[in-house]
């Protein structure tokens, strides 16, 4: 039988502004906590792959791996350890996870029980809000330099979604105040706690449509997992979920260049290869980490990850989400089948931050400790299986991942 | 960070709406690139000039923006993707307007898109299309053609106005009744000359390599040193002579009368002279009620013009009446010779010398064009002149959008052209400050009829004079802001 990859530790630092750290100590936090969660040592890593978008231009650092090595494994003697970084904007962590996996069975298919730390970090706040939106814009093309920003260019697939639907601007609302509700439970989120409706409504119009409260913010973070073979994780009776598939898809850079700007077709092939793969269809889903960046964003997530059909989204926004204020979290949206599904337990892109590189990683420390049963007052009770979905820019990359508990 | 100069070259195809098409696969790119994506290497693709008219795809109002271009001064703007007329294309861009476009038909224009490093990067700008009114073309006339003179001619004039009375609140005075043109946020003098020269080639044949030399006339200038006319050149797809000239407002007819001597002496096939202005006033200045904004271009040739220049005469003199030092941001008036010594002299010596080697006398002519730096002294220099109203009420171009110094006057024979019947004569006498006047003789041909009946909108049009209705009135803050006196 083929061999499994396992998950059998996860870190995660707190999300947000945390002008007392460096990108350094943020990546050693996460990492140590993963290690520490799988119960391992740091000589016991074979490699290390680190999602991250933009440390060139943040930090001004471009040799990551050999920083990182010199911080937090050169301590071991005779360590052996090979890492790299990864950039993919910001599916960088969604990368790192797929590299992390291939490489598990790489390992395997040769004998070997490799043990690999899946990292992703963006450390944003070193700078002015200006110049980093400034660096983020590098993750999009042309349109850039014609006053292309990234709420313009989700600013403008909303658009046209309200041209070709009877949707209303603010049925999207409600995702962002479902997202914060979520993270209102969650201690390490950039955002933790409630807005209305009336405020997400009535916020900043940064790109009409897109406003504010639609918008992710600007935050330092990162997150780590340890994953070796099914194999290696019994042996080591390891507390594992299985990372079944990850698969990532490019799509053109940009809009201009698309048929149709309300299909992601990287979101949409990743998440049919994943399907295929494993046998498992959205139907037998439990949770979601979906990259809401922009509130669109979750909402063209879940019609090309084929919960919904297409342009039928914000009807089941609309009847999952419109009373969710005085719901209890975290709050599931309902499908056709009459099934529940959550999304973004965590808070999302939205609510709990987006450390750009460091999102793809803590989706999927988010799915595990759901699965595991450990995710605190937002636990879903009885989750089986659970995706994690990560996109780069507006769609020129999607990474998207399925876990199972064992 | 700085953008360098590959990076403008580069993108010039972008910013100029020139793509490839696949020969094989009929695929559309916005940049210049050797492989089609689909075929690969099989593919072969060719230059394509992208329509420059299509409808919004979807659009998106941008209020928080920063950029290597400084777009963070311009929120709120709007962009979009534009789904091209008759292709299969959907091109990113700016759409000048500050509501929600989509679903709406829109045609482009060149604007300044922003300026880094002392560059002005310019690119095609989409605006609401509108239908405009058109020259009524005059029947008949009679059978004079031939000579060397104007083959066609072209405008441009900023849809945004000011009125007097919203200036003098800010600076405590009281000036009624006058109007003037300043640029919208995404113009300058290069976009002025950029969409004259594009509206001069729009009704006629020429191959833009055979113009053998463009001049651009204008004291706002976009840069001290490189050639206004340059960038208008690498636009239009001429790459032979390239020369800007400065003469206060008659660099505009400099042009002219260069581009006739050399299509005379036989070096070249056709010159395109163009006056372009932004024209510059210290903010506290009696000027700041006047200097408006626009541009003229002429194709200037032998080949069946519409108008024939018959000759010309200059007289210039060494009067420092109204100038400006280099580096200096706004220009001054030296004292006194304004009036009388500078306009007056310089144009009535210039105007007589014209009618003495001529052998003409004012009832001769048919049109008295004169320099209109205000509305007054055209008016006052054509009667001392001896021309009569009638002739010269026809060339006013300044009471609808001010005096757009170096564009003044080409703007006003524009004007004249649309309206004039073969065999009419027309006078014309610029001015320009320090000092000098160029007076030209030139007489309609019978060609004049089929060119007013090709023209796709007209001058009054463009003036304001017509479609009152596309004007944009607005406060003294935005001028303020679009003509550079608010600085960030």
């Amino acid at each position: 039988m083929k061999e499994k990859v396992a998950i059998i530790g996860v870190g995660h630092t707190e999300f947000g502004e945390l002008w007392d750290r460096s990108w350094v100590d943020l990546v050693e936090e996460a990492g140590l906590k993963a290690l520490e969660d799988a119960n391992i040592k740091k000589n016991d890593i074979n490699k290390f792959f680190l999602g991250n978008m933009s440390l060139g231009m943040f930090g001004g650092q471009e040799h990551t791996a050999s920083k990182v090595f010199s911080e937090i494994f050169n301590s071991s003697p005779g360590n052996q350890v090979l890492g790299r970084r990864i950039e993919g904007a910001c599916s960088s962590g969604g990368l790192a996870l797929e590299a992390s996996f291939n490489d598990v069975l790489a390992g395997a298919h040769q004998g070997e029980d490799r043990v690999i730390m899946a990292g992703g970090f963006e450390k944003m706040t070193d700078k002015p809000t200006d110049e980093a939106t400034k660096i983020l814009s590098a993750a999009s093309d042309m349109g850039k330099e014609l006053g292309f920003t990234f709420p313009a260019l989700y600013g403008m697939l909303k658009d046209r979604y309200l041209e070709e639907t009877d949707a209303e601007e603010e049925d999207f609302d409600y995702i962002a105040v479902k997202s914060h509700k979520n993270a209102s439970l969650n201690k390490r989120a950039q955002y933790s706690f409630e807005v209305s409706h009336d405020k997400v409504k009535k916020s900043f119009k940064v790109a009409n449509p897109t406003k504010l409260l639609n918008s992710s913010g600007i935050a330092d973070g990162a997150a780590a997992l340890i994953m070796t073979t099914e194999r290696k994780a019994k042996k080591l009776d390891a507390d594992y979920i299985l990372l079944e598939d990850v698969r990532g898809v490019n799509d053109s850079i940009a809009l201009f260049e698309r048929d149709d700007i309300l299909t992601l077709v990287s979101t949409k092939k990743a998440a049919e290869l994943v399907y295929e793969s494993t046998g498992f269809g959205p139907g037998d889903i439990d949770i979601a980490e979906l990259h809401d960046c922009f509130s669109i964003a979750e909402a063209l997530a879940l019609e090309d990850l084929g919960f919904y059909p297409k342009r039928e989204a914000w009807r089941w926004i609309r009847k999952s989400l419109s009373d969710c204020e005085d719901k209890q979290a975290p709050v599931p949206y309902k499908l056709p089948n009459g099934d529940e599904l959550f999304v973004n337990t965590s808070g999302g892109l939205k609510a709990k931050g987006h450390p750009v590189g460091a999102t793809g990683i803590a989706q999927a420390v988010e799915v595990t400790e759901q699965l595991r049963g450990n995710a605190g007052d937002r636990q879903v009770e009885g989750a089986r299986i659970g995706i994690t979905h990560n996109v780069g820019g507006s769609g020129g990359t999607a990474v998207v991942s399925l876990l199972r508990k064992p | 960070m700085k953008k360098t100069g590959p990076e403008y070259r580069r993108t010039l195809g972008m910013r100029y709406l020139k793509g490839r098409r696949c020969e094989e696969c009929g695929k559309i790119y916005l940049s210049s690139r050797n492989f089609c994506s689909d075929c690969g290497r099989e593919g072969k693709l060719t230059k394509i000039d992208l329509p420059k008219k299509g409808n919004v795809y979807s659009s998106s109002v941008v209020r928080k923006s920063t950029s290597d271009l400084g777009l963070d001064s311009k929120i709120p703007y709007s962009v979009g993707l534009i789904e091209l007329d008759d292709l299969d294309f959907k091109a990113p861009g700016i759409i000048d307007t500050e509501q929600r476009t989509t679903g709406e038909d829109v045609e482009a224009s060149i604007g300044l898109l922003g300026i880094s490093n002392q560059v002005r990067f310019y690119t095609y700008i989409w605006r609401k299309k509108h239908s405009y009114h058109k020259p009524s073309p005059n029947s008949g006339g009679c059978d004079f053609s031939g000579g060397i003179g104007i083959v066609d001619y072209g405008v441009y004039v900023p849809r945004k106005r000011i009125r007097s009375e919203d200036i003098a609140e800010v600076w405590g005075e009281s000036v009624e009744g006058m109007v003037k043109s300043f640029p919208g946020k995404w113009e300058d003098t290069g976009s002025y000359a950029m969409n004259s020269a594009l509206n001069c080639l729009e009704n006629n044949e020429v191959d833009p390599s055979d113009i053998g030399k463009i001049m651009v006339g204008s004291e706002s200038h976009p840069y001290a040193v490189k050639p206004t006319a340059s960038v208008v050149a690498e636009l239009i797809g001429s790459d032979r002579q390239c020369v800007d000239f400065e003469f206060a407002c008659k660099a505009g007819t400099q042009g002219i009368i260069d581009g006739y001597d050399s299509v005379k002496a036989g070096s070249i096939d056709y010159a395109m002279a163009i006056g372009a202005d932004s024209s510059q006033a210290r903010p506290g200045d009696a000027l700041k009620y006047t200097a408006g904004d626009g541009a003229a271009a002429f194709l200037i040739g032998s080949d069946d013009p519409i108008a024939v220049i018959n000759a010309y005469e200059s007289f210039s003199s060494d009067t420092p009446d109204f100038l400006r030092g280099e580096a200096e941001e706004f220009p001054v008036h030296f004292g006194r010779f304004t009036g009388e010594p500078a306009y007056f002299k310089h144009i009535m010596e210039a105007a007589e010398r014209l009618l003495q080697s001529q052998g003409t006398s004012p009832e001769d002519y048919d049109y008295a064009l004169f320099h209109q730096p205000n509305t007054k002294f055209p008016r006052k220099v054509g009667k001392r002149l001896g021309f009569t109203k009638d002739q010269i009420e026809p060339t006013i171009v300044v009471d609808w959008i001010g005096n757009t110094y170096s564009a003044c006057v080409p703007l006003g024979l524009c004007r004249v052209l649309d309206q004039a019947s073969p065999g009419d004569r027309i006078f014309v006498t610029s001015y320009g400050s320090g000092a000098g006047s160029d007076a030209f003789d030139i007489t309609v041909t019978e060609k004049i009829n089929e060119k007013q009946g090709e023209r796709k909108r007209s001058v009054d049009s463009w003036l304001g004079k017509e479609d009152k209705n596309l004007l944009e009135f607005e406060p003294y803050g935005k001028y303020a802001k679009n003509k550079g006196l608010l600085k960030d």
